[in-house]
């Protein structure tokens, strides 16, 4: 893993649950109908 | 990247394959050009002074598109490039993607270019799409560890080279925050987008490897070569 995210643009980068919780569209595809 | 670099009061120019589908943006030059196609490249990046460069997608000639794209870049005068490449990329890399964007980066350092590489770890983004709808992953991950990344992070770095300062001949590795396995990916549900359970993963057989995507897999596993292996999350609702 890298700082580059941090170092670039001063935050840390998004952890995969806080893309999921942001982004449900995301993973729609594999949710029961 | 377009929308950040349009609210940051700057106009780039565009390189579309197909301007039906480009953002429609104020103050966004929006042009139509190929990677394999020479003289629309040089056509498109006349007057430019620093390309963004993005991976065409997977192809068998990927590697000579995207040398054609910085020979082109370089006819027309262009002086500096960013390129958005791939973790490990290396000419005995395993995984082929990487292998490809070694060839590419190797192919404009002998050019008189001033470059950026951003190597990018596999985007977050995608994940939940190797997942077939018969939840299978098929794939040779295997035990491997990644750092998935998502886009909009890759981005803000990109409008942070393109516009700062000091990068200059220097190669990024980036990566998102967590070292993670196909075995241990947070699982996606309704009630709880992000539960932190571990999503379990078993080996299924041959025969399921190859059905049908609408095949139910059985779930046993038999003795088998690695190649004979295909993942499945245990549960991904």
């Amino acid at each position: 893993m890298s700082e580059a995210v941090l170092s670039l643009t001063g935050y840390s980068p998004m952890t995969f649950e806080e893309f999921l919780r942001r982004n449900p569209e995301s993973y729609r595809h594999l949710l029961p109908d | 990247m377009a929308r950040r670099l349009a609210n940051l009061e700057q106009s780039p120019r565009l390189v579309v394959l197909d301007d039906g589908r480009a953002l429609d943006l104020p103050e966004m030059q929006i042009v139509e050009a190929s990677y394999g196609d020479p003289a629309s490249m040089r056509r498109a990046l006349a007057g430019v002074h620093t390309f963004l460069m993005i991976p065409v997608h997977e192809a068998p000639n990927r590697v000579e598109q995207h040398a054609s794209a910085v020979d082109a870049a370089v006819d027309a005068g262009v002086e500096r490039m960013v390129y958005s490449s791939f973790t490990g990329a290396a000419p005995e890399a395993t995984f082929t993607f990487a292998t490809d964007h070694w060839h590419t980066e190797e192919h404009i350092r002998n050019t008189e270019l001033d470059f950026t590489f951003l190597r990018c770890n596999a985007y977050m983004d995608v994940l939940p799409w190797v997942v077939g709808s018969d939840g299978l992953i098929r794939g040779p991950a295997g035990d491997g560890r990644f750092a998935v990344v998502s886009r909009d992070d890759v981005a803000d770095v990109a409008v942070s080279v393109l516009l700062g300062e000091g990068h200059s001949g220097v190669t990024y590795d980036v990566s998102g925050p967590e070292s993670l396995t196909m075995h241990r990916a947070p699982r996606p549900s309704r009630a709880s987008p992000a539960a932190p359970s571990p999503t379990t993963l078993r080996r299924s057989t041959r025969r399921t490897r190859h059905a049908p995507t609408t095949a139910r897999p059985t779930g046993r596993s038999k003795a088998g070569s690695p190649r004979s292996r295909a993942w499945r999350p245990a549960r991904w609702t």
